[in-house]
Formats: structure tokens, C-alpha cells, sequence
């Protein structure tokens, strides 16, 4: 028996309540964007949001075909002086670089905007601001999040900080590395202004993040619906307030340290510049202080989702509901004690000693995790829906990019991985196989509450297996690539790597086609979708309490809480059966 | 077919051979015994992963096929904890991860410091270049082009390089590089070695290597001067990024029998003198010696006798081991550390002498001092030809190596 029930105790009724649909227009196209530039509906702004960095994201990924593509080659084709015979990518790629400057200096720029874009403008704000922004508070029954205000801000703050930053792109770009490493990022002349203006938006970014953090927190503490208590919230919550925490923080020691660069670049500090007596080491100490909680804020949110979509496609409760949310709050405790694990070869003996061993502490929760999706799937009844496929392929995915970990935390085998193709192989495999094939499943599972419209399985299917298996088909080779000695950002190399050079490129190419067919799939549903009703799934949260595409406050009545957010293997919910909530692969019967 | 039969009737040797998973994962083992302990380390958590992975993986795809979806069936009940099983993946996992946080370590170690005896070498890194002075004082004249590829010179495109020094070093015998950078950060990584090392602009950090000895499937050098001797190329990158030419930013790393090492040294030639003679030079010439003498009085400042890698109290009260950095400090900021009974009256000879003549007035210190390991071997040592307190590598030790170097964890301590 279901007792998740809006208050009245009847069950939400479609398109009720007199507002209507939040994406209902307001009459006219400038009274819609009047309307959408100065909303505080947490669900226009987590679009705005989404739609923002799956641009970024696509820029961000022909940043890595660039790559890639230069690559094929161990010679630098990129750029040939003579420029005869051969069509060098070098001259299609001239836009990108100013007077004078060599192959390399391209590959170098093409790499960096890569990093800069896909870690400070994509992945970053990523889940927690879109899915998070429009999920959070469905989720725990509330209107909106506590400061729908702030949460505009934040958005407009987020929109300043990516025009400096892809101001800095498009005039040239800078060649420093995402990580801007002192004293090259101090001391490179060429590309002053730029640096300053990518450096500049990463500040600004900054704050955005914040806002974001602090708003989450507050929200989940304040906004729950009455009977909701903390064990009563649904995993994602728990993961995005994890998030939240270190996102508020964390990210005050990338302003600080973004601030320090630039007055360093300006006025010549000498913080980081050993000949004013500064030292370089302190500045990447700063910035994995930052940089490294913030691969938490990349991978918790991905976890959240997953335990979101497991649960509803395998109708199972979570296995370990605690655990699971404890695991979200150690991991973003102990994220703060491991940063020094980047820089193992540039310290001393104690000090790699002691964040070896603390690196190690942070497997254990993480490994926790993944036993208890998986154990989740036991006894289940199992839907091998595009949300499903991308949660197993995440579980894959990531056990893989985990495993690869552990002799990156092992000093002695990390002096030979470090800095090499291994390392770009097996944060990839978290960063791309975690978060943003989590990005997608939770894409997939909450496309129809978002729009009220279905995308059509079969493309997706289609497009989920490209992504997977051109993801393996990057990957996986560099792994082999780095072991046998090729460094990370080389514009070039010896003979010897071409070959896995090759098999990754051509992964890149299927990675391409996967991305593209999404994109359609996407198009297709936005355009041509089924409705879906307000359920499809047979959800238990109470996000899908609500009319799909929501009402503009959300729920038509407060919602109250009887029971945990999974409670799927009771009994067949009573409103469930095929012909109200057809299986997914069957066609709609409406 | 023939191809394919020779294939088959190789395999069970293949298969048998101790290092086919090396050459997998690596391309080849590695040429010194500490990067062999490091992928030893490397297979034993690979192994590992392939038992947890495989575990996972077909536990979730049989869960998946077991448990897929019928219509209209609810899903069985089933537990939604338990406890003795989520206590117990919590514990085998940190036992493991124990394991291969202390075996590391251990390795670790073993692979950052250099056994007594090193060759003892200078190296400056700058963008793009690696420049390395022999401990006599020799530079290398030979070069390659190591990147780039065959397939530029084939296509004929022409491309700025820069040239890569090749390094001779005889077999067997440990190496230690005192290693700073004059511009950014690089990074000293030889594939072959398992090792890497950061260099910085503003300390000295170190790297050492015992190369293994040369087997009879080295390759095998015709030298017009020096007849045909085995050789093996180990190549060095730099593995931190350092701008525009990062990625030509190498070396090679030349392995060759003493006697072959000993003659090339004879090529290079040393118009200069050794390391040492040239930073007592760099002293005379900088007036270092009007403070500070190095028989053992007192003057103006402290004497260099026997300072080098020894303790000494200071103004602040706290005791300071005078290594490669603190050195480094006293010429470079003297204010910063101040020997007790002296009064503060340095300067700072920052710009005056660089980080080059820096590094050959240390080698010049270290032969003051019989507090370094080579001076204490020497002074224990019963053999009457050993050479004392050079700091040089003694010739007679071109040992075995492989046991050595796990045994001299007191050796001269890495700058990390």
C-alpha cells in the first residue's frame, strides 16, 4: 500500500491547480524571455543552467577531437611551416593562434581550454546545478528552494565568470595547463591578458558555486515536506547536500588562490616566484586544497543519481540506505585531507607518506558504495531502459576508473603513473565513466518529468552503446599507453605510441556519433515526444508526485510523507500496473 | 601459416616467461631493481582489481539477468541491510589497502635514496633543454633527435628541435643527480627507471637509479675509436608540462660498459676542471673566503670543514642539517638561518652566483666534510686504495647493485 499520498490523499491530478505548467508560455516571445531571464523558479533556472553547460560541454568536447585528432600523428602535422602537400591541421586551426605561434602552442591552447572548460564551466556546476537545482526541491516536497533570489544571482554570476573565461578562448586562449601551474602561469608572457581574463572568470565562477552550496544546504535543512525526516530523503538529496557542504567550503580557496595569481601576474606579489623568495610548491599546495575536494563535488552528485535511477529500474530499496549516505558525508569529510596526493613527486618522503595513507581512506567508502548498487540489484525486477543501461555502464564504468586508483595511491608505483597517459586515462574514467554518464542517466530518468514527454528508447539505446563503447575504446588503451611511458600533454611523441594513439582517436569518433545521436534523441522527444504522464517510471520520490512538466509551484497540494523514499519491493504500488505505467519498451497506451 | 606455427610453438615459452605481463603493461621490465619492485607492486594490485572487477561484474550482469523485469510481478522481498556482510566488505578492502599502502611505501623509499658510492652528477634543467655535468666536471657532446618520429624525417618536414644530450653511465653502478631547474618546473622521468622527480627553480631535489647490468641481448655499438661494445638507451622525458616545447624537452640515457664510460669521459673532455675545483674557484672568486675558512678556525663565519650534511645549532635554538637545500638558503637568504656565536652579517649572494656555480660549490663543500657516506666508507674501509672524502664514486664498487641499494637507506638523502 502506498502511502505516499499529496494531502488531500488523492492522487495528484494532471495539469491541476490553475497555474499551470511552469514551461507554459506567457503569451509572446519577449514576454517569455522577460520572463525567463528574470525567473526565480528553481526549474527554469536549473534548465538554464542545463542547457548552459551542455553547451559548454559540447565545446569542451571538440576542444578533445582537436586533441585527438592531432594526435593521430607523431610528427607535429598540426602546423607545417612549408605548409606544401599536405593540409596541415595546423591551417585549419590558424584562428586559434596569434602571430608566431608554433604547433605546439596550438595543441598546448586546444588542451588547456579542454581542461579549463569541461572542469570550471562543465563538470563543476554540472549535476548540482542543473538536475540538482530542479530535483532538490521536488524531491523533499518543497516550492522552491530557501532563496530563490540568490539562486538567480548565482546564475547570472555563473554567466559572467564563463563570458571572461571564453572571452579568454576565443581571442587566443592561454597555454598553461587547466591546473596553472606557477611559475609558468606567472611568468609566460605571451598570453598576459588572456590569463588574467581566464583567471578572472574562474574567480567569478566561484561565487556562483557558493551561492549554489549555500542554498542546497539551507533548503535541505529548512524545506522538507512535514514527515520527512533525514533518513527519509532520497539519496540524491543526501549527495547534493554532501556536495553542498564542500562546495561552501571548499571553493573559497580557489578565489583566494585565483586572486593571488592574478595580483601575482599584475603587480608581481612574488607569492609563487622564487626569485622574490616565493615558492612555487605553495601554489599547487593551494590549489589541490581546492582542486581536490572538488573532484567530490564532480562525483558525489553522479552518485546520488545513480542511487536514484538503481532503485526505480530495479523497483528495489537501496541496499544500505545509511551507509550510502554516511559513505556521501565521509567522502566529502575526508576529500579535504587527501590533496597532496597530486603532488608526490614534488614533496618530501613524510609528507607522501602521510597522504598516501589518507588517499587509501578514501577507497574504503567509495568501494562501499558501489557493493551496495550493486547488491541493490538482488531479487530486483530489472528494466533495461536507457536510465538502467547508463547506471550499469556507470557501474562499470567507474568500478574501473576506482580500481585504477589504487596504484596511483601507492607511492611507489605512482613515481612511474604520475603525470603520464595512465593518469588522463583514469580520471577520465571517473570524470566522464562517473559523472557524466551519470549526467545522462539521470538526464534519461527525469526527461519526462522535466518536458511531460518521452524520448524514443531505441536511438537512446543506440546512442548509450556508441558512448560506452567509444568511451572503452579511448580510454582504455591510455591506461597501457601511460604504463609504457607516454607523458600526459604531449603535442608530440615517438613512433613507438602511434598505434594507441590511433585506437584512441578513433574512440573519440565514436564518442562523437553517441553524443550526436543523443542530441537528436533529445530534439526528437523535445519536439515530438509521447506524453508521459506524471509517473512513467512508477517512481516512489515525490518528485514524481508532481504533474509532468511540473506545475509552476511545483505540487498542486503539500505533499506528506509516510514512508522512506524506496519503498518499491513492499507490493505492486497500488496505481501501478501495465496499463496505467506501461514498461518502457512497450509501446505508450494512453 | 608458418608465421602461425612459429606463433603456437613460441606460446607455452611466451606464456612462461616471467615478465610477458611487463611487457604488456610496461613495453618492457624495468632496468633498475627498484622500478622492478615498483611493478611487482604494480601487478599485485592489478591483480587484485582483476579479481574485484571480475567479482562485481558478473555478480551485476547474472543479478541483472536473474531479476529482469516480468509484467505485473512485484519485486521479491529481500533485505535491505545487513550488517555482518556491509562490516565485512568494509574490512577485506582496507586490509588490502593497507598492504599496498605500506609495501609502497617501502618501495618508495627504496627508490629515493642512493646508495653510497653514487655517481654524483649535477643536472639543470631550463625550457626545453637538460644539461648534466659529470662529477669530473665533463659535459656531454653527443645529441639525437629523439621525438618527433620517423615519419616527420620521412615527410621531410621540417620543424624547430631541440637536439637531446645522450648520457653515458656504465652499468651496475647507482647514479645520484642533484637536480634544479633555472626557469619553471620540469619533471626527470625515465620510463625505464620507474622514477620521476620534479625539478624545481627554487630547491634541489635528487634522483637516483642503479641501472641493471648489460645482458648479452643489448645492442651492439661499432665505435670507429672505441671498438664494439654493448650498449642500452633508456629515454628521459620531461613529465611536467613547461610550455610550447614540452613534449621535445628530452634526453637519453646511454648504459655502457665502465671501460666505454671512462673513455667517453676521456672524449667529452673537462677544460674546466671537476666539479669541485670549480666551485672552490666560484669561492675565490666571490670572496667566500675572507669569512670563511675551511681548516676548521673560526672567522668571520663558520668554517666549511665539516659542515656539509652535519648538524649545527643555530641563533633560533633549533638544530638544522646543513643538506643540499639549507645550503642553498644560507647563500641565497643568509638572514633566514643564522649559526649561533655568528653574528647576521651575510649577504645575499642571489643573482651574483647562479644555480649552476651554486651546485659546484656544494660538490666543493661535500669534499670538506668527512660527514658524508663516501668520507665514512673511506674512513672504515680497509682497502688502502679506496679514495677518501671525494665525493666521487669509488671505482671498485661497480657492483651487482640489485642487493645494495635496499640496504643503503642511510645514503645520501633524497631533497624531495
Amino acid at each position: 500500500m502506498s502511502s505516499l499520498d499529496s494531502h488531500a490523499g488523492s492522487a495528484p491530478q494532471h495539469g491541476g491547480g490553475h497555474h499551470g505548467s511552469y514551461l507554459t508560455s506567457k503569451g509572446s516571445l519577449w514576454a517569455d524571455i522577460a520572463n525567463w531571464a528574470t525567473t526565480v523558479d528553481h526549474k527554469k533556472i536549473g534548465l538554464m543552467y542545463l542547457t548552459a553547460i551542455l553547451v559548454l560541454f559540447f565545446m569542451g568536447g571538440v576542444m578533445a577531437l582537436v586533441i585527438r585528432f592531432e594526435l593521430l600523428e607523431p610528427a607535429r602535422v598540426i602546423a607545417n611551416p612549408s605548409g606544401e602537400g599536405t593540409i596541415t591541421t595546423g591551417q585549419r586551426l590558424d584562428f586559434l593562434a596569434g602571430e608566431g605561434a608554433t604547433a605546439n602552442n596550438i595543441y598546448n591552447r586546444a588542451m588547456t581550454l579542454h581542461g579549463a572548460i569541461m572542469v570550471f564551466m562543465f563538470i563543476v556546476p554540472g549535476i548540482p546545478a542543473s538536475l540538482g537545482n530542479f530535483f532538490l526541491p521536488l524531491m523533499i516536497g518543497a516550492k522552491d528552494v530557501a532563496f530563490p533570489r540568490l539562486n538567480l544571482a548565482s546564475w547570472y554570476v555563473y554567466l559572467f565568470g564563463s563570458l571572461f573565461a571564453l572571452a579568454s578562448a576565443l581571442v587566443g586562449g592561454i597555454d598553461t595547463g587547466w591546473t596553472l601551474y606557477t611559475p609558468y602561469s606567472t611568468i609566460t608572457d605571451a598570453d598576459h591578458w588572456r590569463l588574467v581574463a581566464m583567471i578572472t572568470g574562474v574567480f567569478i565562477m566561484g561565487f556562483a558555486s557558493i551561492m549554489t552550496g549555500l542554498n542546497f544546504v539551507v533548503t535541505t535543512h529548512k524545506l522538507r515536506a512535514p514527515g520527512m525526516g533525514w533518513f527519509d530523503m532520497p539519496l540524491f538529496v543526501w549527495a547534493i547536500y554532501a556536495t553542498a557542504i564542500i562546495q561552501v567550503l571548499a571553493t573559497p580557496v580557489i578565489g583566494i588562490t585565483t586572486l593571488m595569481l592574478i595580483f601575482e601576474r599584475l603587480f608581481h606579489f612574488g607569492l609563487f616566484d622564487p626569485r622574490m623568495g616565493g615558492d612555487p610548491v605553495l601554489f599547487q599546495h593551494f590549489f589541490w586544497f581546492y582542486s581536490h575536494p572538488v573532484v567530490y563535488i564532480m562525483i558525489l552528485p553522479a552518485f546520488g543519481v545513480i542511487s536514484e535511477t538503481i532503485t526505480c529500474h530495479a523497483r528495489k530499496n537501496v541496499f544500505g540506505y545509511k551507509s550510502v549516505a554516511f559513505a556521501s558525508l565521509g567522502i566529502a569529510a575526508v576529500s579535504f585531507l587527501v590533496w597532496a596526493h597530486h603532488m608526490f613527486t614534488s614533496q618530501g618522503e613524510l609528507t607522501a607518506a602521510i597522504f598516501s595513507f589518507l588517499t587509501f581512506f578514501v577507497a574504503v567508502p567509495t568501494a562501499v558504495k558501489v557493493f551496495n548498487w550493486i547488491s541493490t540489484l538482488y531479487k530486483g525486477s530489472i528494466v533495461f531502459n536507457t536510465p538502467m543501461l547508463y547506471t550499469l555502464g556507470f557501474l562499470f564504468l567507474f568500478t574501473i576508473g576506482g580500481l585504477t586508483g589504487l596504484p596511483l595511491a601507492t607511492l611507489s608505483t605512482d613515481m612511474h603513473l604520475h603525470d603520464s597517459y595512465y593518469v588522463v586515462a583514469h580520471f577520465h574514467y571517473v570524470m566522464f565513466g562517473g559523472t557524466v554518464i551519470a549526467l545522462l542517466a539521470g538526464l534519461h530518468h527525469w526527461w519526462p518529468k522535466m518536458f511531460g514527454k518521452m524520448y524514443a528508447e531505441t536511438p537512446a539505446k543506440l546512442g548509450f552503446w556508441l558512448v560506452f563503447l567509444g568511451l572503452n575504446t579511448t580510454f582504455f588503451i591510455q591506461f597501457v599507453m601511460g604504463a609504457h611511458g607516454m607523458p600526459r600533454r604531449y603535442a608530440s611523441y615517438p613512433d613507438e605510441y602511434q598505434w594507441m594513439h590511433m585506437v584512441s582517436t578513433v574512440g573519440s569518433w565514436m564518442l562523437l556519433a553517441g553524443f550526436l545521436t543523443h542530441l537528436f534523441t533529445f530534439i526528437h522527444a523535445l519536439l515530438q515526444g509521447k506524453p508521459c504522464g506524471p509517473n512513467p517510471w512508477g517512481g516512489m520520490t515525490l518528485e514524481w508526485l508532481a504533474d509532468s512538466p511540473p506545475d509552476e509551484h511545483n505540487f498542486t497540494h503539500e505533499p506528506i510523507v509516510k514512508h522512506g523514499p524506496y519503498a518499491y519491493d513492499t507490493e505492486i504500488p497500488p496505481h501501478w500496473t501495465a496499463d496505467e505505467y506501461p514498461l518502457p519498451d512497450e509501446p505508450h497506451k494512453h | 601459416m608458418n608465421a602461425m606455427n612459429a606463433l603456437i610453438g613460441n606460446l607455452p615459452a611466451l606464456l612462461a616467461t616471467a615478465n610477458l605481463q611487463d611487457r604488456l603493461w610496461f613495453g618492457d621490465g624495468a632496468f633498475t631493481p627498484a622500478g622492478g619492485q615498483s611493478d611487482w607492486m604494480f601487478q599485485f594490485i592489478w591483480w587484485c582489481s582483476v579479481v574485484a572487477f571480475l567479482g562485481l561484474m558478473i555478480l551485476m550482469l547474472w543479478f541483472s539477468f536473474r531479476y529482469r523485469r516480468r509484467k505485473d510481478k512485484a519485486a521479491p522481498a529481500s533485505p535491505h541491510h545487513n550488517t555482518i556482510l556491509e562490516i565485512t566488505w568494509t574490512i577485506v578492502p582496507t586490509i588490502f589497502f593497507a598492504v599496498m599502502f605500506f609495501e609502497g611505501f617501502r618501495g618508495y623509499i627504496n627508490m629515493s635514496y642512493a646508495p653510497v658510492g653514487a655517481i654524483e652528477c649535477n643536472l639543470t634543467a631550463r625550457q626545453w633543454q637538460w644539461s648534466l655535468e659529470y662529477p669530473s666536471g665533463q659535459i656531454t657532446t653527443e645529441f639525437a633527435t629523439t621525438t618527433g618520429g620517423a615519419r616527420a624525417a620521412e615527410n621531410e618536414q621540417t620543424f624547430s628541435t631541440s637536439e637531446s644530450p645522450i648520457w653515458y653511465f656504465p652499468d651496475g653502478q647507482p647514479v645520484l643527480l642533484r637536480m634544479t631547474s633555472v626557469d619553471v618546473i620540469h619533471s626527470f622521468w625515465v620510463p625505464d627507471f620507474r622514477m620521476k622527480q620534479d625539478v624545481f627553480p627554487n630547491r634541489y631535489t635528487s634522483y637516483t637509479f642503479t641501472p641493471e647490468p648489460l645482458t648479452e641481448s643489448a645492442r651492439l655499438m661499432e665505435d670507429e675509436e672505441l671498438g664494439a661494445y654493448r650498449y642500452r638507451d633508456h629515454l628521459l622525458f620531461c613529465a611536467e608540462y613547461c610550455g610550447d616545447d614540452h613534449s621535445e624537452m628530452a634526453a637519453i640515457i646511454r648504459i655502457v660498459p665502465q671501460e666505454i664510460y671512462e673513455a667517453k669521459l676521456e672524449i667529452f673532455g673537462s677544460p674546466r676542471g671537476t666539479l669541485a675545483e670549480r666551485g672552490k674557484l666560484v669561492a675565490q672568486q666571490n670572496g667566500c673566503f675572507s669569512c670563511h675558512t675551511v681548516d676548521g678556525s673560526s672567522n668571520t663565519g663558520p668554517t666549511w670543514q665539516n659542515l656539509y650534511n652535519t648538524e649545527h645549532q643555530y641563533t633560533d635554538g633549533t638544530t638544522v642539517l646543513a643538506d643540499d637545500n639549507h645550503i642553498r638558503e644560507s647563500i641565497y637568504v643568509p638572514g633566514a638561518k643564522v649559526r649561533a656565536g655568528f653574528a647576521n652579517q651575510m649577504v645575499s649572494y642571489q643573482g651574483t652566483i647562479s644555480t649552476e656555480q651554486l651546485g659546484w660549490v656544494i660538490a666543493y663543500m661535500k669534499t670538506l666534510s668527512d660527514a658524508t657516506p663516501e668520507a665514512e666508507l673511506a674512513a672504515t674501509a680497509v682497502d688502502p686504495d679506496a679514495e677518501g672524502g671525494e665525493g666521487e664514486a669509488g671505482e671498485g664498487e661497480a657492483g651487482e647493485g640489485a642487493g645494495e641499494q635496499a640496504e643503503s637507506m642511510e645514503g645520501t638523502p633524497s631533497g624531495g
